[in-house]
C-alpha cells in the first residue's frame, strides 16, 4: 500500500512557480529601452502639448466642435462595437460548434475582410451607393470591416473550450440555448472582450473610411486641422483627447475582473466537442453568412472588379507607378513587421518567464500604444522630426519606426502565446545535455517560438500596407504607396484609377491574412498544448 | 561511474529556506530515492544538483570534482548529469531518435548510438514519431534515453512515474530499474511516495525540514526508523505508549518483547512503541488475546487491512494487516495478539 503524500500535481505547480529565475540583465535592459521607444509618441504629444500652452489648449477644447466630435465618436463606438460583438460571436459559434454545412470555407470567408481596408470597403460601398454617407455610412462599413476583430479570438476560445463544461450543464437540466449564455458565451468571455476591445480602439483611430464617408470624428478633424489648416496647436489639443479616450478604454477593459480564465484541474485533454445540430435554422444561418460576406468582401471585390473592368484605357498608364508603389509598400511593410518582431521578442520572452510586477508594469506600457491612433503617433514623430532629427523626417525610417510603434501590440500578442508554449524547462534540459546557453535558446525555444515570430511578421505586414493615417503624413517625399496612391485618385473620384490600387492592396494583405488565421486555429485549440 | 556528494547545503526562495543544510552522500552507482513530502525541497535539490540554479551555501561534489561551492560553480551544461523532469519535458518539435540524440555531437546523431538507446528503452520502431504520439510511458522513456545519451555520471529523476496511470506505472518502474541497473549510471530518484522509494532504490534519503533526516537501505529505514514521526513516513505504524522494563513494555495491548539494543532498554520509562500493522493479528474464532471490535475492513486483494478497535480502551483505534482470503464484516468481535520484536523510544 503506497501512502501518497499530496497530489503530485499540486507539487509540481507549486514547484516549479517557487523557482523564481534572476532576470537576466541584457533582457531586461533590452525590454525597458524597446518600453521607452514605444512611449516617445506619448513623451512629444505632451512636449508637443506643453508648449501650445494650458490657455491655448482649454480655448481649442471647450468650444461646440469638440462636444459634437465628442457625440460622434462615442456614438459611432457604441453601436459599431455592439454589431461587431454580435456579428462575431454568432458567426463564430455557427463555424465552430454547430454542424453547419462548408464550415471550413466559411472559416476562410468570414476573416477575409480583415485583409480589406475600411477605406477599401468604404469606396466600394460609395461606389455602390453613393447616399450611404453620415452616421449610419460609417456603422455600415466599420461593422463590415472590423467584426473580424472579434470573430477570431472569439472562434479561438471556442475552439480551445472545454465542451466537458456544456456536457455538464446539459446533464444539469439546461437547454442549448441556457447552455450558450450561461457556459459557452462565458468561456469565450475574454476573447469578447478583447475583440471589442479592439474594435473600439481602431474606430477611435480611423481616418479614411470616415472621410470618405463624410463622418466627422476626432481623428478626421486633427488630420484637417494638420494637413489642410496647419494648425498644429488645434491638432495637438485634440489628440490629448483622442488619446485620453483610447486610454479610458483601455484602463476600462484592463479593470474588469478576469473571470474568463480557465481553471483545469486535470490534465488538458485534446477532446472536440460535438457539433450542436442547426436543424431548420441551418437555412437561415446559411443566407445570414452569405449576406454578411457578400456585403463584407463581396461589394468591395466586386466594385474593384468592375472599375477595373470598366476603367478601361485610363488605368493602362498607371502601371509603372502600380509596381513601383506596390514595391514601396511592400519594402516598408515587411521592414516594419521584421522590427516589430524583433522589439516584440524581448519583451514577451521577460513577461512571460520573468513575471514580477514591474515587468508586468512594463508590458503593460507597451500595449498603451494600443491606445494611440495613428494620426496622433505620426504628429508626434513629426514633431520629433522637425524639432530634433530633421534629417531623419520625411524618410523611409521615420515611416517605418512609425508603422512597428504602432502595430507593436500586434506583434507582442503573437509572440507572446508561443513563448508562453515553449517552456522554460526545455531549455535547462538541453543545458543539462551540454548545449551553452545561447545554443539551447537557438535549438529549443527559437523553433518552438518560430511560428509566434512568422504570425507577428504576418500581422504587422499585414496592418501596415493598408495603413493610410499615419503614411499619409510620414511618407517619404516623392514617394507613393499603394494607401497614398489610391487616396489620391480617390479624393479626385478617379474611381477607376484607384481600382488597381486596391486590389494589389488586397492582395498583398490576403495571404498574410490567411496565414494568420490558420495559425491562431492551430496555436489556439487544445491539440496544439506541447504536453499531451 | 562517479558518485554524488552534498555537504551542507543550503537554499532558500525569498525567506522560505528550502535547503537547511543537506548532506547526502550518492554511492557510485546506486539508485539512490529522495523521499519527501510536498514542498520538502526535493526538487530544489535536484536542480541545484544539475546546475539549474546556484546553491546559497553548501558545495556539491561530482564524482572529486567541485560543481558547486564557495568560488565555484560549473555551468549545467559542463556537469554531464542527465535530467528526467515530472513530465518528460520532450522537445516538442523533434522527433523521438531527434530528442535521444539531441545531445550528441552533430555526426553520430543519425547513428547506431539511438539505435541502441530505442532498443534499450524498447522505443524501436518509434523512431519518426513526434512526442503528442507517444503515451505517458513512452514519453517517460524517451526522456530517460535522452539523458542516458550522454553517458552522463549522475541521471536524475524528478517524480518520473507520478504521471503514469497505476497500472502502467509498475511496468516502467521496473523497466526503468532495470535500465540504468545496466547502464551502470548513478542515479537520483525523488519521489514523495513512500512505496515507490522502498520497492525501487537501493538506498533510501528522507528529506525533512530541508535536511536529510535518515539514509540507508531500503529494509533498514522501514525496520530502523529513527524516530516515532519517521516510522508513521515510513509505511503505516500503530504508536502506542508504553512503559518499558528491559526489554518488555506494558502497552494497551498487553506486554510485548522489545528489540535488543535500544536506547529504552536501559533507560526505561515512559515510551513510545512501534506495532506495525502486520505485527497485530485479528483472529475470529476466540482464543487468547484482546477483545476487540472491527471498525472497518479494507479489502485489498493481496491482504485486508482491519481497523479494530479495542473493547477495553475506549476510542484508539488500530490497523491490522490480515493476509485474510475472506473480509470481515464492521461490527464482528475478534481477538487481537501481537507478535514479533518491537520498535520503541523513550517519550
Amino acid at each position: 500500500m503506497s501512502v501518497a503524500v499530496g497530489d503530485p500535481g499540486v507539487i509540481a505547480r507549486h514547484g516549479r512557480g517557487a523557482h523564481r529565475r534572476r532576470t537576466p540583465r541584457v533582457l531586461a535592459a533590452t525590454s525597458v529601452i524597446v518600453a521607452a521607444a514605444l512611449l516617445v509618441p506619448v513623451v512629444f504629444l505632451l512636449v508637443d502639448a506643453g508648449q501650445v500652452g494650458e490657455a491655448s489648449i482649454a480655448r481649442l477644447l471647450f468650444r461646440g466642435l469638440t462636444a459634437s466630435l465628442l457625440w460622434n465618436t462615442v456614438r459611432l463606438a457604441a453601436v459599431t462595437t455592439l454589431l461587431c460583438a454580435v456579428i462575431g460571436t454568432s458567426a463564430a459559434w455557427w463555424i465552430e460548434r454547430t454542424a453547419l454545412p462548408g464550415r471550413r470555407a466559411w472559416a476562410v470567408l468570414v476573416i477575409l475582410p480583415a485583409a480589406v481596408p475600411d477605406f477599401v470597403i468604404a469606396y466600394g460601398w460609395l461606389s455602390a451607393a453613393p447616399w450611404l454617407t453620415g452616421y449610419w455610412g460609417a456603422v455600415l462599413v466599420m461593422t463590415l470591416g472590423l467584426y473580424p476583430l472579434v470573430y477570431l479570438p472569439v472562434a479561438a476560445s471556442f475552439r480551445s473550450a472545454d465542451p466537458g463544461q456544456e456536457e455538464v450543464a446539459r446533464s444539469l437540466g439546461l437547454r442549448p440555448a441556457t447552455v450558450f449564455w450561461r457556459v459557452t458565451v462565458r468561456q469565450a468571455r475574454s476573447a469578447l472582450l478583447g475583440g471589442c476591445l479592439l474594435v473600439s480602439l481602431a474606430l477611435l483611430a480611423e481616418y479614411g473610411a470616415f472621410e470618405m464617408l463624410r463622418y466627422q470624428t476626432f481623428t478626421t478633424e486633427i488630420f484637417t486641422e494638420f494637413q489642410v489648416g496647419f494648425n498644429a496647436p488645434a491638432a495637438c489639443a485634440l489628440s490629448l483627447v483622442l488619446v485620453a479616450l483610447g486610454v479610458i478604454i483601455l484602463g476600462g477593459e484592463a479593470s474588469l475582473p478576469d473571470r474568463g480564465r480557465t481553471s483545469r484541474v486535470g490534465p488538458m485533454v485534446a477532446r472536440a466537442g460535438s457539433r450542436l445540430s442547426l436543424g431548420r435554422a441551418t437555412v437561415p444561418v446559411l443566407v445570414a453568412l452569405s449576406l454578411l460576406v457578400a456585403m463584407a468582401l463581396g461589394v468591395p471585390v466586386g466594385m474593384i472588379t468592375y472599375w477595373l473592368v470598366h476603367g478601361g484605357v485610363s488605368t493602362l498608364p498607371a502601371t509603372t507607378s502600380l509596381l513601383s508603389a506596390t514595391l514601396y509598400t511592400a519594402g516598408y511593410s515587411a521592414a516594419a513587421a521584421a522590427l516589430a518582431a524583433l522589439l516584440a521578442l524581448p519583451v514577451a520572452l521577460l513577461a512571460v518567464r520573468h513575471r514580477s510586477r514591474w515587468s508586468r508594469v512594463l508590458e503593460r506600457s507597451t500595449l498603451l500604444v494600443q491606445a494611440l491612433p495613428g494620426v496622433v503617433v505620426a504628429l508626434a514623430l513629426v514633431y520629433l522630426g522637425t524639432n530634433y532629427l530633421l534629417p531623419l523626417y520625411q524618410t523611409p525610417p521615420m515611416l517605418v519606426v512609425a508603422y512597428a510603434v504602432l502595430f507593436f501590440p500586434l506583434a507582442l500578442i503573437a509572440v507572446r502565446a508561443t513563448v508562453a508554449r515553449a517552456p522554460v524547462g526545455l531549455e535547462e534540459i538541453a543545458r543539462s545535455l551540454g548545449k551553452r546557453p545561447l545554443r539551447a535558446r537557438l535549438e529549443v525555444t527559437l523553433p518552438l517560438i518560430a511560428p509566434g515570430i512568422a504570425a507577428a511578421f504576418c500581422l504587422v505586414f499585414m496592418a501596415s500596407v493598408t495603413e493610410l493615417t499615419a503614411t499619409l503624413i510620414l511618407v517619404p517625399t516623392g514617394v507613393q504607396t499603394l494607401a497614398t496612391q489610391f487616396w489620391a485618385f480617390t479624393s479626385n473620384v478617379s474611381y477607376s484609377a484607384a481600382a488597381p490600387y486596391a486590389a494589389v492592396m488586397i492582395a498583398l494583405a490576403v495571404v498574410p491574412a490567411l496565414l494568420v488565421g490558420r495559425w491562431f486555429s492551430r496555436n489556439q485549440s487544445p491539440s496544439a498544448t506541447l504536453q499531451p | 561511474m562517479s558518485g554524488l556528494c552534498t555537504e551542507d547545503l543550503r537554499k532558500a526562495f525569498g525567506s522560505n529556506q528550502v535547503l537547511n543544510g543537506l548532506s547526502l552522500d550518492v554511492p557510485p552507482g546506486s539508485l539512490t530515492a529522495v523521499l519527501g513530502s510536498s514542498g520538502s525541497g526535493k526538487m530544489t535539490l535536484l536542480r541545484l544538483i544539475a546546475g539549474f540554479e546556484r546553491a546559497d551555501g553548501g558545495r556539491i561534489v561530482l564524482g572529486d570534482t567541485p560543481v558547486d561551492g564557495p568560488g565555484c560553480f560549473v555551468a549545467p551544461e559542463r556537469r554531464r548529469i542527465g535530467y528526467v523532469p515530472q513530465d518528460g519535458a520532450l522537445f516538442p518539435h523533434l522527433t523521438v531518435a531527434a530528442n535521444i540524440g539531441f545531445g550528441l555531437p552533430r555526426r553520430s546523431r543519425g547513428g547506431d548510438r539511438v539505435t541502441e538507446l530505442c532498443a534499450i528503452v524498447g522505443l524501436t520502431g518509434l523512431e519518426s514519431r513526434y512526442p503528442h504520439e507517444l503515451s505517458g510511458g513512452q514519453q517517460q522513456r524517451v526522456a530517460l534515453a535522452r539523458a542516458l545519451a550522454v553517458k552522463p555520471n549522475v541521471v536524475l529523476m524528478d517524480e518520473p512515474f507520478s504521471s503514469l496511470d497505476p497500472a502502467m506505472r509498475a511496468s516502467v518502474r521496473a523497466d526503468v530499474r532495470a535500465i540504468l541497473r545496466s547502464a551502470e549510471v548513478t542515479s537520483v530518484l525523488v519521489t514523495h511516495d513512500q512505496d515507490e522509494a522502498l520497492s525501487l532504490a537501493d538506498h533510501v534519503a528522507v528529506l525533512r525540514d530541508g535536511r536529510i533526516a535518515q539514509f540507508g537501505r531500503p529494509q533498514e529505514l522501514y525496520e530502523h526508523p529513527v524516530d516515532a514521526r519517521m516510522a508513521g513516513f515510513l509505511g503505516e505504524a500503530n504508536l502506542l505508549p508504553g512503559v518499558a522494563d528491559g526489554r518488555t513494555a506494558q502497552t494497551l495491548l498487553g506486554a510485548v518483547r522489545l528489540r535488543a539494543g535500544l536506547a529504552v532498554e536501559t533507560a526505561g520509562g515512559s515510551v513510545v512503541v512501534l506495532i506495525r500493522p502486520e505485527q497485530i493479528l485479528a483472529s475470529t474464532n476466540g482464543g487468547p488475546g484482546i477483545p476487540a471490535t472491527v471498525v472497518d475492513c479494507e479489502y485489498h486483494g493481496h491482504d485486508t487491512v482491519l481497523t479494530v478497535r479495542p473493547d477495553a480502551l475506549g476510542q484508539l483505534p488500530l490497523r491490522a494487516r490480515t493476509d485474510g482470503l475472506d473480509p470481515v464484516a464492521p461490527g464482528t468481535a475478534v481477538k487481537l495478539t501481537v507478535r514479533g520484536e518491537m520498535l520503541a523510544w523513550i517519550s
